[in-house]
C-alpha cells in the first residue's frame, strides 16, 4: 500500500486546492522559475536528445534484466559489508528499518530526503514504536512540523508561503516572528545541528545503486544526506528495486540529465557515491564515516509494472520532478490534491500501478493529455500514452464510478456499426442538443442537471447542432458539385 | 508490525515475481554508447573553466604559482574570514601548510567531533576537480576529510592545478572501479584499487531553495567554499 494513500477524491480535493488563499500564486511562481531555469540549463547542452535517448536505453536494459543487476549489486555490496534486506510491502521494510532503529541504540535519527521512505510510511511506522525520526532537509522539516506529506518531489514545501512557513515555526518552535527565509533556515539549521551532534541512526534514499560495485549515489544541496550518511555510527538506505545502473560509468548520463531537469542546475551542491562498509572483524580501522551499513530493497508494488513493456517504462523514472513543473493540472491543484505521496503526472501514472488501480481510479483523468510532461521527461517515460492506457483501465475495474460513461459509449459503438443505426440517433441527438443548447428555461435545466452536461457548460457555451447535419447536404447537392448554402 | 521480517523468503518471493513477469530472456544488452565530445584543451584552460564554473556556483577561486603563494593566501585567508580555530585534514600538503599559520588553532579534524562542531573552518585537499561543473572530488580512501570538509561553516581546500580534469566521464573513471588503463596517479593509495568507501563530489557552498524558492547559502553543510588553486607543487 501507499502510505495515508486517498487518491480516489482527486474531483474534491481538487477544488479545494484551488481555493486555498495564497497557494496558486505560489505554485506558480515557483514552478515558472523552475522551468525556466530547466529551460536555459537544457537549452545549453547541444546533446540533450542524446543523452535522453542513452538513459532511457540504459534504463531499459536495467528493468529488462532487473533479476540479474539487484543480484549482481546485492554480491558486490554484501561482498564490501554493507548488509541487504529485502522486502516485499511497505510493512515489512517498515519493521526491518524498525529492527535497525532498536539495535542502533539511543541517539537521534536523522533522515534524509526519500519518496520511498514516504511512500512507505516510515516515519509514522516509527513513531508508532516511540522513535522520533527527524526530517533534515529543509522543506522536509517545515512539512514535518506542519504534519503535511510532500507536494512536489524536489520542493516538498512548495505550495507553501514565506508567511505560512513563519507561522508553523511560531506554532511549533515557540520562536520570535520572522518571514525571512535566511533567519528561517538559521533556525531550522541550529536546532538539527544539535541532534545531527547525537545522531545514532542516519536514514536516507538512494537516486542511483550501481550493480557492478554495490555502490549508492545520494544528490543533495543542503549537505543534511551527507551528515546522515556520514555521522551516525549505522546508515540505513532505503531504495525501490527500479533504482539500479549497472555501471559507474552510467552515472556520466543520469548526473548530467538530474540536476538540470529537477533544478536547473548543472550539479547539485553535493553528490556523495558511498561504497561498502568497514569489515566490523577489522578493529584497525578508524576510517570516517558508519561502523554499519544497511540497505533495504523495496518491491511495494514495482514488479507488477514489469510484465508489460509500456507498464514497465514507468519504473524508469528517475524522480526528477520536471513533468510537475510543467504540468497543467499539477500547477493549479498542486501536489496533495492527488492524494499520494506522488502527485504530477508521474504520480497519475505511477500510484495506480503501485496500488491497484480502483484505489487510485480518478488520477489517470487527472490530466489534459496534453504532453508536456513527456517532452520534458529526461527518460522519456510516454507519460500520456500510459495515462490513456491507465483509464482504459480504471473504467473496466470500476464499474460503480462511471457506469454511465461506460454505457454511453457502449451506445456509440452500437450505434457506429450501421448506418441506419447513426442516421436515426444521430437525428435523435440533434433534436436534443438544440434543445440543450436552447435559451428557454428548458435549455437551462439540461444544461444544469443532464449527467457530465453541468461541468462541460459551467465555463463554456453549449453550441446547437446545425439543422441539416453534412450528411445531408452531402447526399442531397455536394457530392453534384453544388454549393452547399443551405436553403 | 507483526511478524520478525525474513529477508531470504521476501528475496525469493521478490526474484520470483521479477522472472516470472520477465520471462525468458537472452544475453544483457550491451552499454549504449556513451554521449561525449572529446575535448583535449589544455591546463590553463581546463583551470580557467573550473573557476568560472566554481564562482559561478557560489564558491570562490585563488590561484598560487607555487606552494609559498599558496601559503600567503592561505594566511590571508583566515586572517578575512576571522578562523581561529581550523580542523585539519590528514593531507599531507594540509597539515605543512597550515603549518606556518599565526593566530590560528589547528586540530586533526577526523580526530575530534565535538571539537569539529565548534570549529571555524575545515582544511583539506582533493583528489579531483572537474572543469565543467567547477566540481571538487573528494576520495575518502586518499585523505580523511569526510568530516572536515562538511561539519565547519568553512572549507578551505588546497587544490594541485594537475587535478583538474575535463568532464565528469574522466572524474568518474579515475575514482572508477574500471581502471584497467589506469596507471593514473591516485589509484594505489585506494585500499583495494576500488572505489573509495565515500568519493564526495562538491560544487558550491551548501544552499536551498526550499522557501518560496528564495536562495540561502548555507544550510547543514559549509556556507563558504574557498579553493586555492596551486599550478606548481614547489617552493
Amino acid at each position: 500500500m501507499i502510505h495515508g494513500l486517498d487518491a480516489n477524491g482527486f474531483r474534491s480535493h481538487a477544488r479545494e486546492h484551488l481555493d486555498k488563499p495564497g497557494q496558486r500564486a505560489a505554485l506558480h511562481a515557483a514552478t515558472d522559475l523552475i522551468g525556466e531555469r530547466r529551460g536555459k540549463a537544457v537549452a545549453a547542452v547541444p546533446e540533450w536528445e542524446q543523452l535522453r535517448e542513452s538513459a532511457r536505453a540504459i534504463k531499459e536494459d536495467v528493468l529488462a534484466n532487473l533479476d540479474v543487476y539487484l543480484e549482481r549489486f546485492v554480491e558486490n555490496a554484501e561482498a564490501d559489508n554493507v548488509k541487504v534486506h529485502w522486502a516485499r510491502d511497505a510493512d515489512e521494510a517498515c519493521a526491518v528499518i524498525a529492527k535497525l532503529a532498536k539495535s542502533a541504540g539511543p541517539g537521534a535519527i536523522v533522515k534524509g530526503k526519500s519518496m520511498v521512505t514516504e511512500e512507505i510510511g516510515l516515519n509514522r511506522a516509527l513513531e508508532e514504536l516511540g522513535y522520533a525520526p527527524l526530517e533534515t532537509d529543509l522543506g522536509e522539516r517545515i512539512l514535518q512540523l506542519a504534519g503535511q506529506p510532500p507536494a512536489h518531489i524536489i520542493v516538498p514545501a512548495i505550495h507553501l508561503t514565506r508567511a505560512g512557513i513563519a507561522d508553523i515555526f511560531v506554532n511549533e518552535l515557540d520562536i520570535e516572528r520572522t518571514e525571512d527565509p535566511n533567519r528561517l533556515t538559521e533556525i531550522a539549521r541550529k536546532l538539527l545541528r544539535e541532534q545531527f551532534a547525537r545522531s545514532s541512526l542516519g536514514i536516507s534514499g538512494v537516486n542511483f545503486a550501481i550493480a557492478e560495485t554495490g555502490s549508492m549515489l545520494l544528490l543533495e544541496n543542503e549537505g543534511n544526506i551527507r551528515l546522515s550518511t556520514s555521522l551516525p555510527a549505522v546508515h540505513v538506505a532505503v531504495m525501490g528495486i527500479e533504482k539500479l545502473l549497472p555501471r559507474v560509468a552510467d552515472l556520466d548520463v543520469f548526473l548530467r540529465l538530474l540536476p538540470r531537469s529537477g533544478t536547473g542546475q548543472k550539479m547539485t551542491s553535493y553528490q556523495t557515491l558511498l561504497t561498502g562498509a568497514p569489515d566490523p572483524a577489522d578493529s584497525a580501522d578508524d576510517s570516517e564515516g558508519p561502523r554499519e551499513v544497511h540497505v533495504v530493497l523495496v518491491d511495494n508494488g514495482r514488479t507488477k509494472m514489469l510484465g508489460d513493456r509500456l507498464e514497465r517504462q514507468t519504473l524508469a523514472c528517475i524522480r526528477c520532478g520536471a513533468c510537475q513543473n510543467v504540468c497543467p493540472v499539477f500547477r493549479q491543484v498542486g501536489g496533495h490534491a492527488y492524494g499520494s505521496v506522488y502527485a504530477g503526472p508521474i504520480g497519475a501514472i505511477l500510484t495506480p500501478q503501485l496500488v491497484d488501480v480502483e484505489h487510485a481510479h480518478e488520477l489517470p483523468f487527472a490530466s489534459s493529455l496534453c504532453g508536456a510532461c513527456r517532452d520534458v521527461c529526461p527518460v522519456k517515460i510516454d507519460i500520456p500514452r500510459l495515462l490513456l492506457h491507465l483509464r482504459a483501465r480504471s473504467v473496466q475495474n470500476v464499474p460503480a464510478g462511471r457506469r454511465g460513461e461506460r454505457g454511453a459509449f457502449r451506445a456509440w459503438a452500437w450505434a457506429m456499426q450501421k448506418p441506419g443505426r447513426y442516421r436515426a440517433l444521430s437525428r435523435l441527438a440533434r433534436f436534443g442538443g438544440r434543445m440543450a443548447a436552447g435559451k428557454g428555461g428548458l435549455g437551462r435545466l439540461l444544461r444544469k442537471r443532464v449527467g457530465p452536461l453541468g461541468n462541460w457548460t459551467a465555463a463554456r457555451e453549449l453550441a446547437a447542432p446545425a439543422r441539416t447535419p453534412f450528411r445531408e447536404l452531402w447526399d442531397r447537392e455536394l457530392k453534384n458539385g453544388g454549393s452547399g448554402h443551405e436553403k | 508490525m507483526k511478524n520478525e521480517p525474513d529477508s531470504t523468503a521476501a528475496r525469493n518471493v521478490i526474484l520470483e515475481r521479477i522472472r516470472s513477469a520477465l520471462g525468458s530472456r537472452g544475453a544483457e544488452s550491451p552499454a549504449p554508447p556513451t554521449v561525449r565530445v572529446e575535448l583535449n584543451t589544455t591546463r590553463p584552460e581546463r583551470v580557467e573553466r573550473f573557476r568560472a564554473e566554481l564562482e559561478a556556483a557560489g564558491g570562490h577561486v585563488r590561484q598560487a604559482a607555487d606552494l609559498a603563494e599558496a601559503r600567503t593566501i592561505l594566511g590571508e585567508l583566515t586572517r578575512q574570514l576571522g578562523i581561529a580555530e581550523l580542523g585539519l585534514s590528514d593531507d599531507p600538503l594540509v597539515q605543512a601548510l597550515s603549518a606556518a599559520l599565526t593566530d590560528v588553532t589547528r586540530f586533526d579534524g577526523w580526530t575530534d567531533r565535538k571539537r569539529l562542531f565548534a570549529c571555524d573552518a575545515g582544511l583539506s585537499s582533493a583528489q579531483h576537480a572537474i572543469a565543467e561543473t567547477g566540481t571538487l572530488v573528494l576520495e575518502s580512501s586518499a585523505e580523511r576529510h569526510r568530516l572536515v570538509s562538511l561539519v565547519p561553516p568553512v572549507h578551505l581546500v588546497l587544490l594541485p592545478a594537475r587535478a583538474v580534469v575535463d568532464s565528469l566521464d574522466q572524474a568518474l573513471s579515475l575514482c572508477g572501479p574500471s581502471s584497467e588503463e589506469g596507471s593514473e596517479e591516485g589509484s594505489e593509495e585506494g585500499s583495494e584499487g576500488g572505489l573509495a568507501r565515500c568519493v564526495s563530489f562538491i560544487t558550491g557552498p551548501s544552499r536551498t531553495g526550499d522557501i518560496e524558492m528564495q536562495l540561502v547559502i548555507g544550510v547543514h553543510g559549509p556556507g563558504e567554499l574557498h579553493v586555492i588553486l596551486i599550478e606548481e607543487l614547489e617552493e
